[in-house]
């Protein structure tokens, strides 16, 4: 019994990313601000990326699945919360007769709806079976089916009636599609809201969710100024209305990172510190207004330490966990080069402590900049010598001078081949085939093209003195062989 | 021949007269000395003088080139016939230290190049007797100098390709003359031998002694300078000058001949010249600029296709070579070497292998504008402790030229020495290398168009071209005739379709 039970709960799982710090933040007071589905997943996804918090937020993760209808969330939770307990723990033990009692229970339940939903068809009263299958979105979402959840949702569609109806089941789809990871329904969602004809009131309330919704799949599909467009215009009406998907304080996250990973500094004055509506949201995450503000001020130093001291925070967050590296990446880079632009000569060792990380396992700076002066992002170079960056000094009329010669240097080129090739044509000595048959034939110069021709391979048996020619080809391709290299030999002596 | 000779010393007249001939009567003049020699008896122009005088004597190869030339081929002929050699050989009188040589030589590099337009063949027939002759002796150094200054008297712009022409890039490479191929290769080809038809020949121009825009018009087959070439040919000459180009490591040149292969126009087939010219192309690309070179426009892409799947080794190469890692480039070559031999690349594959190290020295420079020498030796020498030997090499690299840097050692041995990179602008260019640059290039410009309008001229004048022209013009008569009568014009699709068939 013991063993069967084993074999059905999966092993625990391997997050992709280990958080040893502290966070800041407070297990209990967090998920609170949330509701729904995404409690668990954000609870989980804690557990087993943190190392303080594994414990308490996966022994929450399984008391909020047990709320619910989700057996195989519980059997996950209860994997991944068992190597933290000490064996004889009665937490890690799965609580068999729940789960079966719950199955048995989601199984009656779906086979309910189904039937009554199968009623209301034959009836063909269309609010009904909007409403029935309405029911049944929600229940397999309840208890994990998410690809039936959305089944049932595209069928909902089909019996809406009314714009509001519309826009409720595409919030439903939003949210299914959100927990599928899938981006694309969810952005596909929200434009088919943004299209509807909605009363002034209902545009009002859905505005801050289509919005929150649209950047954070701008989020994850990498445009991160889309995004932080998305997030900068959503209305703060959002409060926590939309506490099953992500928080004010979220949007003023990811919006404030996203902004900061991908606009200039006058942008991100003019776009973010002076935009009247995100402060509201801003005022929430007081921390990045702050290191919005010293970025702006060029205080790149305190600009870092600030998101560096929130890293452990971000890294536990549902959303920023995949992005947070790439984000820091590139709010990193831009602060270097934004730092180096006033500058002619920096030395490493300032930089290095501007630029210190609290992340010891960063490179030393010079080996941050090659990539960034190989790419061409920084115009520099780095002189190890005097320890110094020097910038690059463009001589822009030698510059000019040379982009000219060299675009003559390419013109004449093309010019003379395409010449040539007119030359050829005229001449008539566009390259054929070969005949098929009486390849040996007198015809002086098409025989001798047969041996080139190698569309007409099968073919090139015959002729014994095309063949004859082709090695007397190959010899001379033999003496300039050694021709290049005996010459190379003795280049090099001579040096 | 005692009677001819007086006659032929009549032309050109001596003195020359204080006008000199108009083109009309040169060519009057000349074709009646041609005449002269081609009626008469082939045996009369072999034998000698009653005087027991040399003829060779007394014409002058510079001036009366005609007779001379004709009286030669004679000679040859009868030195021919007379000897016992196997028909396939020459008789040794033709050969070097003959008796007929020192008459060749004096002919070919003083020839007229006006006066032996009017004898096409019999001047072909010198060089192949020339050609084949060093072959013979196994001496091909005579035959490259003779063939070089008779493609340049006969065209001091060399800028028609003939049979010479291949001949003797072929010659070149095969006795390693690179150098002396120079003076052909680097005249620039930009025409193609074609034979005109008679109406378009008389249009270009009147007489065959004029003075031409490009020496395309008499360089043809029809008078006899050059053999009808063949596409292989053309190809050939190219991918040989290419070859000779790489020889001397000249890879800007090199690239430019291959590219000409490349971009010859073909129907759906590839040209086993072309593939050849590919691989050598994408190495040559390589030791140039260190990158992979990217393909000239217009290539076709069917061909392209083929040439990729016949040459996959030195796509894979360039991969390898631009991916920055030394064991990779040395796996694959190490891989392929089976490849570069039956390719004969195998030269230029070792000299990627060499290139690689100064490419990724140079690429340092994109990066830093100092590094101590450890450093350079960590990122680019095959064996990074050995500074002593990463040394020699950056300052063989800076005596060469092709390291913009300067490597400074301090006194203490305990110090490393650095390497600093000096920018481009640290050593700019005068105002005057500038100008200087510019009007060379506005020079090679004009050249082009210059070549350019030939062709175009030449295509004009051509008869298909004409037809072409005639039968548009009937085209738009019909058209406007039943635009009128019918009231209707038709519209431009039915007209397009109307054209394609």
């Amino acid at each position: 019994m013991d063993l069967k039970a084993d074999a059905k709960v999966p092993s625990p799982p391997q997050s992709r990313v280990v958080v040893t710090e502290t966070p800041k933040f407070d297990l209990d007071s967090y998920i609170a601000n949330y509701a729904g589905r995404t409690r668990y997943a954000r609870l989980y996804l804690i557990g087993i990326s943190s190392k303080v918090l594994a414990t308490e937020a996966l022994k929450a993760a399984v008391a909020e699945a047990k709320a619910g209808n989700d057996v195989q969330r519980y059997l996950d939770a209860v994997a991944a919360l068992r190597p933290h307990l000490t064996p004889g723990d009665q937490d890690g033990v799965i609580d068999r007769s729940w789960v079966e009692r719950k199955e048995k229970q989601n199984k009656a339940e779906s086979s309910r709806l189904e039937a009554e939903l199968k009623g209301y068809k034959n009836n063909l009263i269309k609010e009904s079976i909007r409403m029935g299958n309405e029911d049944l979105g929600a229940h397999y979402h309840a208890i994990g089916d998410l690809a039936s959840a959305t089944k049932a949702y595209g069928r909902m569609r089909d019996y809406c009636t009314t714009p509001a109806h519309i826009a409720s089941t595409s919030f439903r789809v939003i949210e299914v599609a959100i927990d599928q990871n899938n981006w694309l329904a969810v952005q596909s969602s929200v434009h088919k809201i943004r299209n509807l004809q909605l009363k002034a009131d209902d545009h009002g309330k859905a505005q801050p969710k289509t919005q929150a919704a649209m950047g954070l799949s701008q989020m994850h599909a990498g445009d991160y100024r889309d995004a932080a467009i998305s997030f900068l215009n959503t209305d703060p009406s959002l409060g926590d209305k939309y506490n099953e998907v992500l928080t004010s304080n979220d949007v003023a996250v990811y919006g404030g990172l996203c902004a900061l990973a991908s606009m200039s500094r006058e942008e991100l004055q003019a776009l973010v510190l002076d935009n009247t509506t995100f402060r509201n949201f801003l005022e929430l995450e007081p921390h990045i207004r702050r290191a919005i503000n010293f970025f702006c001020s060029a205080k790149y130093t305190q600009s870092l330490a600030i998101l560096d001291a929130y890293r452990a925070d971000y890294l536990l967050d549902l959303h920023l966990q995949r992005h947070l590296v790439k984000i820091y990446g590139r709010i990193r880079t831009k602060s270097i080069v934004q730092y180096f632009a006033p500058f002619s000569h920096v030395t490493l060792d300032s930089m290095a402590r501007t630029f210190a990380s609290q992340d010891q396992s960063n490179p030393p700076i010079e080996d941050e900049l090659v990539p960034l002066i190989a790419a061409g992002t920084l115009k520099a170079k780095i002189d190890l010598e005097h320890r110094v960056l020097v910038a690059d000094e463009v001589d822009l009329r030698a510059e000019v001078h040379r982009e000219a010669l060299e675009s003559v240097k390419r013109f004449k080129k093309e010019a003379h081949l395409k010449l040539m090739r007119m030359e050829f044509l005229n001449a008539g000595l566009e390259i054929k085939a070969p005949p098929r048959q009486g390849m040996g034939g007198g015809g002086g110069g098409f025989s001798s093209i047969a041996g080139d021709v190698l569309a007409g391979a099968g073919g090139a048996g015959g002729g014994g003195d095309m063949t004859g020619l082709q090695q007397r080809g190959q010899g001379l391709a033999k003496d300039s062989r050694g021709g290049a290299s005996g010459s190379g030999g003795g280049g090099g002596r001579k040096r | 021949m005692d009677d001819l000779v007086p006659k032929l010393l009549t032309f050109p007249p001596v003195p020359s007269p204080a006008e000199s001939l108009s083109d009309s009567q040169y060519d009057q003049s000349i074709r009646a000395i041609s005449q002269l020699l081609t009626s008469a008896p082939p045996g009369k122009l072999g034998s000698g003088l009653s005087t027991g005088e040399d003829v060779f004597d007394i014409l002058d190869p510079s001036t009366q080139s005609l007779a001379y030339l004709h009286i030669l081929c004679a000679h040859i002929e009868a030195a021919r016939s007379a000897s016992k050699a196997s028909p396939g050989s020459l008789p040794p009188a033709v050969l070097f230290g003959g008796r007929l040589w020192p008459r060749i030589v004096a002919f070919v590099e003083g020839f007229d190049p006006i006066q032996v337009r009017y004898a096409g063949s019999q001047f072909r027939f010198v060089l192949g007797v020339v050609t084949r002759g060093s072959r013979q002796t196994g001496q091909p150094m005579q035959a490259v100098s003779l063939l070089r200054s008779a493609i340049l008297r006969l065209d001091p712009t060399s800028s028609t390709l003939t049979s010479t022409h291949h001949k003797f890039v072929r010659l070149c490479l095969t006795c390693k003359a690179f150098q002396q191929a120079l003076p052909v290769l680097e005249r620039t080809i930009y025409h193609l031998p074609v034979s005109m038809d008679k109406g378009a020949a008389a249009r270009a121009t009147r007489y065959l002694c004029s003075e031409t825009e490009s020496s395309a018009i008499y360089l043809n087959p029809d008078h006899g300078l050059t053999m009808k070439l063949s596409s292989r040919d053309c190809l050939e000459y190219h991918l040989y000058g290419g070859m000779i180009y790489m020889g001397l490591k000249q890879w800007e040149r090199a690239m430019s001949f291959l590219e000409v292969v490349l971009l010859a126009p073909c129907t759906n087939v590839t040209s086993a010249i072309m593939v050849e010219a590919y691989k050598k192309w994408v190495l040559v690309g390589l030791l140039l600029s260190g990158r992979a070179p990217s393909l000239p426009k217009g290539m076709n892409k069917n061909m392209m296709r083929n040439i990729h799947a016949l040459a996959k080794p030195y796509d894979c190469l360039v991969e390898a070579f631009t991916s920055g890692r030394l064991f990779r480039l040395k796996g694959d070559i190490e891989e392929g070497q089976s490849f570069w031999l039956n390719d004969c690349n195998f030269g230029l594959v070792l000299q990627v292998y060499d290139a690689f190290r100064k490419f990724s020295v140079l690429r340092l420079a994109n990066i830093y504008a100092a590094l101590p020498l450890t450093e350079v030796a960590r990122r680019t020498s095959p064996d990074p402790s050995d500074l002593v030997e990463a040394a020699s090499y950056i300052t063989r690299l800076i005596v060469s030229g092709e390291l913009n840097a300067t490597l400074t050692v301090p006194q203490d041995t305990t110090t490393p020495a650095t390497l600093r990179f000096l920018s481009s602008s640290s050593v700019p260019r005068t105002e005057a290398d500038v100008h200087y640059d510019l009007t060379t290039h506005k020079a090679e410009l004009e050249t082009i168009l210059k070549h350019l309008q030939g062709s175009d001229h030449r295509l004009e004048i051509s008869k298909e071209y004409i037809d072409k022209l005639r039968v548009m013009k009937k085209q738009k008569e019909q058209e406007t005739k039943a635009g009128v009568s019918g009231g209707q014009v038709t519209s431009e699709f039915d007209e397009d379709v109307m054209a394609d068939l």
